[in-house]
Order: C-alpha cells, then structure tokens, then sequence
C-alpha cells in the first residue's frame, strides 16, 4: 500500500502539531488540554496502525527530502518490521500515559506538549533513516526526559535529571563520533542509513572503534552493567507517566540502536567480540535481578528488573551477530519482541506503581500490605503484570525470551542456563514482593485514598493488559512482521 | 467436530476464568458451566476419536513453528479424566468454600487451573507444554494462597510456585535441546533418534519438581495449607500427574540411561516419602507425603520400561488420591483441623464419608478388585520383569507402606470418640465424592483395555499378585497396630518435616541468596558513588579550569596593563630622549659657540675636540639613560 499519503511523517509529526495547539490553548481549561493531546495520541496511534498494512521485508513507507545536498543529509523516513515494532510499541504506550497523566495536575498543558514532543521524537529516531535525522531525535528525547523528570519528579529530582542528562549525553557524545566515522569512511559520503546498511563502510581498527562506540553509546542508553547508574536514580524521582515512557520507550533507543547500526553497520567487528558484549549482557542479567531483589523501594525494584530484561535482549542481538543462521534469526526475532514486551509491561508496571503511590503514602515494599485486599483490581493488574515480567508464558515476555535462549542455546548453553537461572531470580523477587505487598491483610493506616482504579486508569490501563495477554498467546500478531524483516537482513548473507 | 470439542474444552475453563476475574462476584455458577463443557467437550472428542486417529491442529506460533495441539486418543482420555476429577472437585468446592472466606479469588484461579492443565494435556509443541504446565504453576500459587492472610498460606504458596519455578527451568533446558536435536518445535512421536542423556536429565529435574520427587518433596506439604479441594485438585490428577505427563510424552525418544536414573528417583521417593506419611501427625500431611510416594512408583515403572503401568496408576492414582483428600476435607469442615489427634473418632460420626474414604484407602493399598489393585499389580510385575532388585525391593516396601500409612488414618479415624460436627451443604461434597468413588471401584475393570487401546500394556504376572497383596495385607496390619515409639525420635520428626537437612531451603538457598542480592547492592552503590565521583572529579576540574582560566585572565590583563604601562615608559623614555637630544643639540651650539675660538685649522687639533665632544655625548647618554632605569 504504497499511497502518496506520506504516512510517516503524519504519524511522526501529529504530536508535535498537538504539542504547539496545546501551547496555544495554554490559558484554556485542563479539559480543552487533555482533548488535544488525546487526540493527537490517538491519532498518531491509528497513523502506526495503517502503517502496520503497507510493510514488507525492507524499508517501507520510505519518505526522502532533500536537505543538505553538500553533505548527502536528508530528511530519509522508513520503517521495516523492527523499527515498526518500536514505532507501534512508542506510539501504544504514550495512548496510554497521556491518558494516565489526564488527571488534573499543576503544569498541565506544559506537561502534555512535553510528552507529546517527547512522542514526535522517539517516532522520530525509529522512523529515521538519514543519521543525521536520528541523531537529532535522538538527542531530542534526552531535552524532553531531562524536563520531565526534572519538572515533575520527587524530592531528589534535580539531582536525577541532570545525572541522567550528563550519563546519557555523554553515551551520545561517542554515538556522533561514530556516526561521522560511518559518514567519513562512507565511499561516496552519506548519512543515508540504507546506504550503510548495505554496504557497511568499515574495516579495520575503524570498525573496531566505531564499534565500540556505538556500544557505549548504546550500553548506557539500554543500559547495560557497568553503565545503567543513572536508571534507578531517575526512576526513583521520575513521575510515574516519566517511569514507563523512560524505561518503555528510551530504553528501547538503545536496543533498537544495538540493532540497527551496531549489528547492521559494523557486523563484522560486533561478530568478532560478540563474545564479550554477551559476558556483559549475561552479567547484565544476573546483576540486574539480584540488585532488584535487595530493593525495598518497589518502583526502584521494577528499575533494575529493566537492566535484567535488557541483558536478555542484548545477548539476542549479540547470538544473531555470532552465528548467522536460523539460531540468529530465532535470537533477533526474539530480541525485537522483547523490546515490544518489556515496552508493555514495564510501562504498566510503571503507571501502576504511579497508582498504588496515590492510594498510599508509601513505596516501601515493607511497609505496604494486602494491597490485593484493598484494590483488587489495582492488584490483580499488578500481579498479572509482574508475572509477565517474570517470564510467564501465555504472557508477553516468554515468547521473546524463549527464542533468544533457543537462539543461544545451541552455540553457548551454558550462558543460557546461567540467564535461566537469572530468570529463577527474577520469578523469586517478584513473588517476595507480592507476597510481601499484595497478599495478606491491609492496613488501612496508610492508605490515603480507598478506591480502586477509577476510569482514568482503567482506560490507561486495559489496552496493556489486554495487549500483555495477546502478545503471550498470539505471539505471531507482532512476530510475523519481525520475523518478514528480520529474515531477509543483509547481514546473514555473509 | 472434533476440532469444535477440542477448543471447547480448552476455552470454556478460560472464558469461565475470566468471567469470575472479571464480575468478581464469587459465584461458583461460571465455573461449574466451565468445567462441565469442558468435560462434555473431552467426552465427545473421546467418543469421536478412534484408536489409530491423530489430528494436529496447528495455529500461529513463532515464525516458523506454529503452535500445534493434538487430538489423539491418548490425550483425549487424559482431558476426559481430568475434566471429570475437576467436576466433582468442583461441585464439592461449592459445597466446602459455601461458608468459607475467598471465594472471588478461588473460583477464578481453579478454572484457569483446569485450563492450563487441559493445555498442557492437548499440547502438541514444546511452547504450549511450557505454557500449560507454568500457567498450572501460577495458578496453584494463586490457590495455594487462597487465604492469604494466613502466614502458611502465603509461605507455601511461594514455595510450592519457587521450588517448582526452579525445576521448571529443566524443562526449558530439555525442550532447547529437544527442539535443536530435531529442528521442530513439535513433541516428537516418531522414534527416529533418542536424545541426550543431558536432555533427559534436564527433563527428569523439571519431574522431581512437579511432580514432588525427592529433595522437592517439601513443597507439596506446604501446599496443603491452601483449601482441600484445591489439594485434591493439585494432588491428584492435575499438579504433579503433569510431571509423570511429561514423562509419557518423552519416553518414546528417553535414552537407556537415563531410565535407571528416572527409576533410581522413583524408588528413593517412594521410599523416604513413604516413611513421611507413616510418621506424619496430620491426615492431609500424609496425603501429601502419599502423593509423592506414588508419583514415585510411576516414575518407577517408567523406568522399569513399562509406561503403560505407570500410565494405568496415573489414571488410578486420580481418582483415589482425589477421594481421600476429598474426604479428609469434610472432616476437616466438622472439625476445623486435620490433625489426627483432633478428628480422632470422627468416622463414626461422619460413616458415609468413612466408608468412602476406607474404600479408597483400600484401592490405594491395591485390594482386588479396587482400581488401585490394576495398576499396582502392574508395576510391581514391571519391577520384577527389569530384573533390577533394587525396583524390585522399592515397590514392594512402597506397597507395603501405603498399607501402613492408610491403615494408620483409618484406625485414628475409627478409634477415640468425637463429637457430632454440623456441617452445611454435606451433600454438594458428598455428590463430589461418590462421583469419585463409584470410579475407584468400577474402574480398575476397564482400566486395562483402554491402556491397552493407547497402545500401552499391563504386565501381569502371579509373582507380583503374590508379592502385591502380602505386602499389602502385612502393611495394613501394621499400620493399625503402629506406635510412634516403633521408630527412633530423631528419625521420625526428621521424617516428619521432610529430612530437613541443615536448615532447609530457608538456610541453604534463599538466605545466601538474599546475601548475594545485598552484596551486589553495595556494590552498586559503590558504582554509583564512584560514578558520582568522576562527576566531582569532572566539576572540580572545571572548577580548576575555571580559576586558572581566571588567572590567565588577570594574566593576560596584566600583559595588557603591562603594555599600556610599557607604551607609557616608552613615551617618558621618548621625552627624555628629546630632552637629551635638545641638551645635545643646545651644548653643540654652546660649544660651537666657544668652539670658534678652538676653530685653528689644526686637523689634529680639531679631531681631537670632535673625539671628546663625541665621548661627552656618549657619556651623557649613557648618564641619561642610567637615569631612567
């Protein structure tokens, strides 16, 4: 379906028109505020959905534009089935926390036109095909995060917002140097992602160092031990909306980054130490679970599940640069899917840890009890989130994670087994936190608000549940499309 | 059609789960409407399919491997044995949860219980086996928990999702090799190739722990501090049957090895836990122990080489096992405990359900022509036929316990004298347990044609009649004469709790492992803080950057005042200079004045005045300039 429409750039841009109305209205009722950016949510969300029609193996949907000739930078969108899964991915989970932030709060308008930015410019490094455009997306979303935390967080939330600032601008630092080096080494000279993806520019210690590049750059984005410091931290001050769009969506810019120029710009040299991006990521899963698993604070446990969940789908990108076979593909499959199911759950288990702090004083896992008792429905979402994030199958997690083990297993097990046992973690810290937390008798004295989920959250809430579901048991629903692109990457040829 | 009944039988528990979840009204209604379609769904996917007929349905899935579920005749009685022990579990559950607390928690986790097990009985493929058999785990964790805000109830029910959670990564280790050995996501049915001794290993560990093996016996005691009909749910049929499940879908492709190993399990098993049900204080206690003594046996048989012996004591082993812990709920209800101690004498109370519970208890020690006598009878033949006395010693010991132990509760049941209990909704439990029964005493006559129709068999020989009923008639003597002085103490409370041993898995895994998380806290911590370090170390620099880009500031501003000064010096040097010119130039003339006199036209005389006025200028040139600086 390849229509004159230019499809992308509508969804991409909805937003951000969105965003500048709302600024306009700025003096105008919180009602006015939230019908603008609820619908330009939704709008951009039904712009992925019809994007969803129109993919095939390759770049689809692609748009160009010149901008500057001299250096060949232009205004290049496509997506293929991984980038759509990240766009689709974005554009679900900020539907659902613009609805979740609806309710009336100070800063309102200010903070809708925020997210909605914040919506163009992650669209906007997944839709992008020139590296020049992604660079600029990408440094965008790390402004609009800054702000967000900075302006809606807790107590700490200075300190947070410009630790994570700092942390990550300095990853992006290493990404520019590689993305000239890509640029300079380029024969004729091009930003133009496809280009470099089809001819991978590189050799030699320039590809070695590029490489690596890129991999800081993205380590700490994603973030991998020894890089992920500023995570807890920015979540712990983070507002709830901020948690799940950071830890959904900007965590993703890393993984989607591992894939689409790590492995596909520099195969080669990520082949050659793929093995020790996997030590880093199979640490990356045992440390993460095992931090968790000492937390107190509920919201700074679910933080560090993230770098666990993260180290599984840095060890699928890494198995698919190793072995080029059906093992590979089952691995990145399993890795794009992993950055769809982690986008969905932890968001949820975000905006819900955003619910159950309004409801009580606390986050302190100790301190909280019975909340099943006092909000079942509150509770039975989080039970069912937090399963999902534990690896259950029939929920969304497990058909990722169960093709990057397949993918892995035949080539290094005893990484696999050691991440299985990663997963025994994560199973153990989550059921000790709902046995602690959930389960058992409610004490009312901290609880400030009695009621369950109202409509706001409900509406927020539901689509991700229901999604969690179908994704655990249609995994083909989105894996179809993965699966068409991921088959197909150039880097298998070799 | 026969695909209609499949799914019928798989959604219909779904949908009535979610229903419950979702209206939450705590109405047992959805759920008896669940578990009877599925039942009717079972029975006619039985009736429609014959012995040689096998339909794959295959659907979605990964790329590449689509989810298959198989309607074979095998797996159709399986789903029919299933949905009838949930039937009367159920219609008995709305009976004992009528005046008991949680019932919207408890009906909606036993539907999905019911379809998680029937997906892991259609599943055709690996990812549906694991989806089926860790749903089972999630729901038992909910059941288990049922009430909540009792310590126990939460304890076991961690326990009992950890220790299973644990295992269950075997059967993820298993299913990898599996699925790379041969390139399909499918189970495999045709024997081409057997697999790894490591692979069957991995999947033995995933068994241990569903289906409660030793040393993964404990958690099935904990379970039972969730409601009766969710152990006769769990216990029976369902939970730990999957293990042994399991085992019947693998054994076509399970090495020799690995057999002995699977054998060796069993027998420990059914031994140690054995021991556990005699010496245990608690009629729910015992059943439990029980159960894993006789998951022992099976994994016994399977070992023996004889799958259809344990095939025939899975399906017996359902519906005793659910009639006892069926009837031990009742007096639970009359009496609010299942200590043998407090329910002493209640049987003559409660005779109807006695009887009943003598009944199964016999058909469990394996009396003719009970169902229990089939199956036994056939495993100890199985033993007897491997030639491996050690199976051998096992199973008959094993008989020989089971008599003891159920003759044990029947006496504590019958002696002592007990009050009369009031017990509301009696008949809804009562029509779950004849259901039960009637199945337990008719059944044992077609047990071996329909295990003969799977294309199993029986083996039956006089040696192990012989040898069956004297252990069983020797062990029900003994049980009823049984005092706890006839073991050492010390070994019969180490029994009693499970042959903890150094503490247990509180003190062996989950301490260090909380250790471990806190010590990879700190050092996160250190992280951070070296991190926030170099960040100083990066302020303080540009602190330092800053204040010598102050002082090369002043620097260079001092050049600048330097330079002003210096241009100034050099206009007062310029000023003297003139001054000294202008003296020059004035003394010249002065002396030009006074020199006419010298005018003598002597050269020499002449140059001689030039050379000293010259030296004269020089020198004062060289004064002015002295006086300057």
């Amino acid at each position: 379906m390849n229509t004159s429409l230019p499809l992308l750039s509508l969804t991409l841009f909805l937003p951000l028109v969105g965003a500048f109305i709302i600024l306009l209205l700025r003096h105008s009722t919180s009602k006015v505020v939230n019908t603008v950016a609820i619908v330009s949510a939704t709008l951009s969300l039904l712009g992925a959905i019809g994007i969803g029609f129109g993919l095939d193996s390759g770049f689809s949907h692609v748009e160009e534009l010149q901008w500057i000739p001299a250096l060949d930078a232009a205004y290049r969108l496509g997506v293929d089935g991984i980038s759509y899964t990240a766009v689709l991915l974005s554009t679900i989970l900020f539907f659902c926390t613009i609805i979740y932030s609806t309710k009336k709060k100070e800063k309102l308008g200010a903070k809708m036109a925020l997210f909605l930015l914040l919506e163009t410019a992650c669209l906007g490094v997944f839709m992008s095909l020139d590296l020049l455009l992604f660079y600029i997306f990408f440094e965008i979303t790390l402004v609009g995060m800054y702000f967000v935390i900075a302006g809606w967080g807790h107590e700490n939330r200075k300190k947070a917002a410009i630790m994570f600032f700092i942390y990550t601008l300095i990853g992006s630092l290493f990404l520019l140097l590689a993305f000239l080096s890509l640029y300079i080494f380029s024969e004729p000279r091009t930003f133009d992602m496809r280009e470099l993806i089809a001819n991978p520019p590189l050799s030699g210690m320039v590809a070695t160092l590029t490489f690596w590049a890129l991999f800081l750059a993205f380590a700490i984005k994603t973030p991998l031990f020894p890089f992920h410091s500023w995570l807890p931290l920015a979540h712990t001050e983070a507002p709830a909306s901020g948690s799940a769009i950071l830890a959904g969506i900007l965590l993703k810019l890393g993984a989607y980054g591992f894939i689409r120029f790590a492995l596909q710009m520099t195969p080669d040299a990520f082949k050659e130490y793929a093995w020790i991006v996997m030590i880093v990521a199979v640490f990356s899963v045992v440390y993460g679970a095992l931090v968790a698993m000492a937390q107190t604070d509920i919201k700074r446990m679910v933080a560090y599940t993230s770098i666990n969940h993260m180290g599984y789908l840095v060890f699928g990108v890494a198995v698919a640069a190793m072995i080029p076979s059906t093992s590979g593909i089952h691995a990145l499959d399993g890795a794009t899917l992993q950055m769809f199911s982690h986008g969905i759950v932890t968001g949820l288990l975000f905006l819900l840890i955003g619910a159950i702090q309004e409801r009580a004083t606390t986050r302190e896992i100790p301190a909280l009890r019975g909340l099943l008792k006092a909000y079942p429905i509150l509770g039975g979402f989080f039970v069912l989130a937090a399963f999902a994030s534990l690896g259950l199958p029939g929920l969304a997690h497990f058909p990722a994670e169960f093709q990057i083990f397949l993918g892995g297993f035949e080539i290094y097990p005893w990484a696999v087994a050691i991440m299985l046992l990663g997963l025994v973690l994560t199973s153990a810290l989550y059921i000790r936190a709902i046995q602690r937390s959930f389960m058992g008798t409610p004490d009312k004295s901290f609880l400030v608000k009695l009621k369950d989920l109202d409509a706001r959250e409900l509406c927020a809430f539901i689509p991700l549940v229901i999604l969690i579901i179908a994704i655990g048991v249609f995994p083909n629903l989105i894996l179809d499309s993965i699966h068409q692109s991921v088959k197909y990457l150039s880097i298998w040829e070799k | 059609m026969s695909e209609l009944f499949l799914w019928i039988l798989i959604l219909a528990p779904i949908g009535a789960a979610l229903f419950g979840y979702i209206f939450r009204n705590g109405s047992s209604l959805p759920h008896l409407i669940g578990v009877s379609a599925s039942l009717l769904g079972s029975l006619f996917l039985f009736l429609n399919i014959s012995q040689s007929f096998s339909q794959k349905i295959e659907f979605g899935g990964l790329a590449d491997f689509p989810f298959v579920v198989v309607a074979n005749y095998q797996n159709a009685l399986l789903a029919l044995v299933v949905s009838v022990v949930a039937l009367a579990i159920f219609i008995y559950a709305k009976g004992y949860m009528e005046a008991e607390k949680g019932k919207r928690w408890f009906w909606p986790a036993m539907s999905l219980f019911l379809a998680a097990m029937q997906v892991l009985v259609m599943a055709g493929d690996w990812f549906l086996f694991i989806t089926g058999w860790e749903l089972m785990g999630l729901a038992s964790f909910l059941l288990i928990g049922t009430w909540h805000e009792k310590k126990n109830a939460r304890l076991g029910s961690v326990k009992a999702f950890m220790l299973t959670r644990f295992a269950d990564m075997g059967l993820y280790a298993g299913a990898f090799l599996t699925i790379i050995t041969y390139n399909q996501l499918a189970v495999p049915f045709s024997v081409t190739q057997e697999i790894s001794v490591l692979a069957a290993s991995c999947f033995l560990l995933a068994v241990m722990g569903k289906s409660a093996q030793l040393p993964f016996q404990s958690w099935l005691s904990g379970a039972m501090a969730g409601p009766t009909p969710v152990s006769a749910l769990l216990h029976s049929a369902t939970m730990v049957g999957a293990g042994a499940l399991l085992l019947f879908k693998i054994y076509p492709i399970l090495p020799e090895e690995a057999l002995l190993y699977i054998g060796i399990i069993g027998c420990l098993t059914i031994i140690l836990t054995g021991l556990t049900a005699i010496t245990s204080k608690d009629l729910k206690q015992m059943l439990a122990a029980s159960t894993s003594s006789q998951l022992g046996f099976m994994l016994l048989a399977i070992g023996a080489g004889f799958p259809g012996a344990a095939f025939a004591h899975w399906l017996a082993h359902a519906f005793m096992k659910s009639t006892l812990f069926l009837g031990a709920g009742v007096f639970q209800q009359g009496y609010e405990s299942t200590q043998y101690k407090k329910i002493a004498g209640s049987g003559k109370q409660l005779k109807v359900t006695h009887y009943t519970f003598i009944i199964a208890a016999l058909a469990l020690t394996g009396i003719p022509p009970l169902i229990g006598y089939w199956s036994k009878d056939g495993i100890l033949e199985a033993s007897l036929i491997s030639g491996n006395w050690f199976f051998v010693v096992s199973g008959v010991l094993g008989a020989f316990f089971t008599a003891s132990y159920v003759s044990i509760a029947v006496r504590w049941l019958w002696k002592g004298k007990a009050e009369k209990p009031s017990i509301s909704k009696k008949n809804l439990m009562l029509t779950g347990i004849f259901i039960l029964i009637i199945l337990v005493i008719a059944g044992g006559f077609g047990l071996e044609p329909i295990v003969k129709k799977i294309g199993y068999s029986i083996p039956k020989g006089k040696w192990s009649m012989v040898l069956g009923l004297v252990a069983a008639l020797f062990g029900l003597l003994t049980g009823w004469f049984y005092r706890e002085n006839w073991l050492p103490g010390t070994f019969t409370k180490f029994s009693r709790e499970n042959y903890t041993l150094a503490g247990g898995y509180q003190n062996l895994v989950v301490n260090p492992t909380l250790k471990t998380a806190n010590f990879f806290q700190h050092i996160d911590a250190f992280i951070l803080e070296y991190i926030e370090k170099i960040g100083y170390f990066g302020l303080n620099l540009s602190q330092t950057i800053f204040k010598a880009d102050r002082n090369v500031k002043t620097a260079v501003w001092e050049i600048g005042n330097s330079g002003i000064w210096l241009s100034s010096f050099s206009q007062i040097f310029d000023l003297k200079i003139l001054i000294s010119i202008k003296t020059i130039a004035s003394s010249i003339k002065e002396s030009g004045y006074y020199g006419k006199k010298w005018q003598s036209g002597l050269v020499h005389k002449e140059l001689a005045i030039t050379i000293i006025s010259l030296l004269i200028l020089i020198f004062i040139l060289i004064i002015s300039l002295i006086e300057l600086l």
